[in-house]
């Protein structure tokens, strides 16, 4: 199955989960907080994703699902049950949270996974060289695509990866990386999650401007009725693909 | 027309050349200050608030990304990455082609290929920009300002001499004349001595800094390392560096050297633990098997833009951080008294949020000082420091970490260190292609250079 092709089918496949229908119409309980609509989506979308996804790479979005879901779900019942405890939850007890809970994992183990899959199916660097390869020039649509692929791309493949070097050396955990480390307080974590979440965003938001003066540079495209009367730019159209092209071997042939 | 370094003739015939268009600068905020006034129209002003950033922003949206920018001037700052607007060399060079405008003569055009053939980045080109080094990513925005010259009315580049290997200092060289042949001005901000190849002088220390000698073992068995991002191991297999095994007793200070893209900062990440990496690695200083702690070449991504007191609360004991800090403050100090200069007034003493350059690495490196790792790996400690400040800094380091016994990692190109440093090895790589999805795109190799390489 192309790319394209994926992507519309899990795009439609993501339509109930956005819209509600038909999960809403389909509300009798199979068990309490999980209703025949939901259980009927989760399985199909799964089944969707086993179909159109590369095994490993389902596997992949299974296993981050997971991680994703697991501490959010059971850190958040397990906190109600605290507060149940203690004598300040939710009076119902048990029975009046579990099903919101139940309801979150099977939502979130669909939704998840179905974002993944969408995300994972685009092929964000084709997309950006396919746009630079216009020969009449780039349209204001293509400029905005390559603008939202920058930034995209920069969070994923920079901001994001950057960051977790900085945390990682910031917070060693391997023994050995200095004798006196001491576990961070909570207020100290809140306060460390805080100056991530600043740094990350600016960090994502800083270079913009520079972005938008290097695409808005790019030639505009042509208006169609002018296209036929003058010469394309051959000279912009890149060289035809050459299979050894980048490889060492072929590096030393075209010296 | 000339290909590459190698073919540019000697490195000291371009020096002049160079020298005529450099303006040097005692401090990086005065140079950053300059680089700003370049480019006041198009840099959002950091540190200046959010206010100011969606101003900046608003306004250059306004031109609805359609708009011809008024100025044809290319500016490479100091952090040369931030100008590349898109994923790979390739795409980077082909807009740059793309931008040249529509009137433009084919002949006088060079093609992508061309060009990275000419800057020594061709086997780079379908790389993400992530996995290019410092110098690499440099040689790319000389790539593309070579092939964007003919439309250019000034080039301006902030610190021109920092990340390019000796070797590859040439290739500025090639695009400096090239402009000149076009008539157009290039201005080069670089950072006192930042160009000089003079050895430091060990013997010219103050005698509180005359450097001292640590032994330490360096250890790297069966390392391999994920060259790619979380999304990419969702997609694809990752491609995988491998290390070759190394043992070697040391003495510290140690100096890591190679060319651009070798791998250098690839192994100072793996023995900070900063990326995941199968296999194990050591520094042992006589206590077992510890592992060091890393000050970035980027360290302003490292401060996480915490303001000054922020940084020091955060280190595991703040007081003692800020002990270390002033310690090393005061060394700098007296390296910089006994050479006749000064530190940038206020440094060092102020109460200041923000702080310059050169306090922000002293306490980063303070703070790591501060837990007794096996080793403090300095990465391009002298990158946005004026020689003689530099060459303060990481004395001072230097000596700190030795009295507490800890040993320094230096990473640099600059032919100040091997003078300082009695322990020198050598980082080289196979050639290979990181997005291949085969089991290994390349291997690093070290070496202590007084050893003969297999």
């Amino acid at each position: 199955m192309k790319w394209q092709q994926r992507v519309v089918v899990l795009i439609l496949a993501a339509v109930p989960a956005l819209s509600g229908y038909p999960l809403t119409a389909a509300a009798g309980e199979i068990l309490p907080g999980l209703t025949w609509g939901w259980g009927a989506y989760f399985v199909a979308v799964h089944l969707l994703l086993a179909l159109t996804t590369p095994s490993r790479l389902y596997g992949n979005i299974l296993a981050a699902s997971a991680l994703i879901t697991l501490p959010v779900v059971f850190g958040g019942a397990a906190l109600s049950g605290l507060m149940h405890l203690t004598g300040v939850g939710r009076p119902g007890g048990p029975q009046a949270y579990s099903p919101h809970y139940l309801a979150l994992l099977t939502s979130m183990l669909t939704v998840i996974p179905l974002g993944l899959a969408l995300v994972a199916s685009i092929p964000f660097q084709i997309l950006e060289q396919q746009v630079l390869t216009g020969e009449n020039g780039i349209s204001r649509a293509e400029k905005n695509l390559l603008m939202v692929l920058r930034v995209f791309n920069h969070i994923v493949h920079d901001v994001i990866p950057a960051t977790l070097e900085v945390v990682r050396e910031e917070w060693p955990r391997a023994p050995g990386a200095g004798q006196a480390r001491r576990r961070p307080s909570p207020a100290g974590l809140i306060r460390m999650m805080t100056w991530l979440g600043i740094a990350v965003i600016c960090c994502a938001v800083q270079y913009i401007p520079l972005w938008a003066v290097e695409i808005a540079r790019l030639p505009e495209r042509r208006p169609r009725r002018l296209q036929g009367r003058e010469q394309p730019l051959q000279h912009l159209k890149p060289p035809e693909k050459h299979p050894g092209r980048g490889t060492a071997a072929c590096h030393r042939l075209r010296k | 027309m000339t290909l590459g370094a190698q073919a540019l003739g000697p490195e000291t015939d371009r020096t002049p050349d160079l020298r005529k268009h450099t303006r040097y600068f005692a401090t990086y905020e005065a140079r950053e200050a300059a680089v700003a006034a370049r480019t006041a129209a198009l840099v959002p002003r950091k540190h200046a608030g959010p206010r100011v950033f969606w101003e900046d922003f608003g306004r250059i949206r306004g031109s609805d990304l359609s708009a011809r920018a008024d100025s044809r001037q290319v500016v490479i700052g100091s952090n040369p990455r931030e100008c590349l607007a898109f994923g790979t060399p390739r795409q980077v060079l082909t807009a740059a082609r793309l931008g040249l405008g529509q009137n433009q003569e084919p002949g006088d055009a060079p093609d992508v290929e061309t060009a990275a053939r000419r800057f020594e980045i061709f086997d780079t080109l379908d790389q993400p920009l992530r996995t290019l080094s410092g110098g690499e990513t440099l040689k790319l925005c000389c790539a593309k300002a070579f092939m964007a010259a003919s439309e250019v009315s000034r080039l301006t580049i902030a610190s021109p001499f920092c990340c390019l290997s000796r070797a590859s200092t040439g290739l500025l060289a090639d695009l400096v004349g090239h402009c000149e042949r076009r008539a157009i001005p290039v201005e080069l901000l670089a950072l006192e001595g930042e160009d000089s190849r003079a050895a430091m002088d060990p013997a010219g220390l103050p005698s509180a800094l005359r450097p001292t000698s640590l032994p330490f073992a360096l250890r790297l068995a069966g390392v391999r390392i994920s060259l790619g991002t979380v999304l990419n191991a969702l997609t694809t297999r990752p491609a995988v560096a491998g290390v070759d095994d190394f043992s070697a007793r040391l003495r510290s200070p140690c100096l890591l050297v190679g060319e651009n893209g070798q791998g250098k900062s690839l192994i100072a990440r793996v023995l900070a633990r900063a990326v995941a990496y199968q296999g194990t690695t050591s520094l042992d200083r006589g206590r077992g098997p510890e592992s060091g702690r890393l000050l970035f070449q980027d360290v302003l991504n490292q401060t996480l833009l915490r303001p000054f007191p922020a940084m020091a609360a955060s280190s595991e004991q703040p007081e003692r951080t800020l002990a270390l800090f002033d310690r090393i403050g005061q060394l700098c100090q007296q390296y910089l008294s006994a050479r006749g200069r000064a530190l940038p007034a206020g440094a060092f003493q102020s109460n200041a949020p923000f702080r310059s350059l050169l306090e922000t690495k002293a306490l980063l490196a303070a703070a790591r000082l501060c837990g007794a790792p096996g080793a403090l790996i300095l990465d391009e400690p002298d990158w946005g420091l004026a020689r003689e400040t530099a060459i303060a800094l990481v004395a001072a380091i230097t000596r700190v970490a030795h009295e507490a016994t800890i040993a320094v990692i230096l990473i640099s190109h600059k032919p100040w260190w091997p003078t300082f440093c009695p322990s020198v090895v050598a980082v080289s790589r196979t050639r290979g292609n990181p997005r291949a999805q085969t089991a290994e795109a390349f291997r690093v190799h070290l070496c202590r250079q007084t050893e003969a390489r297999p």
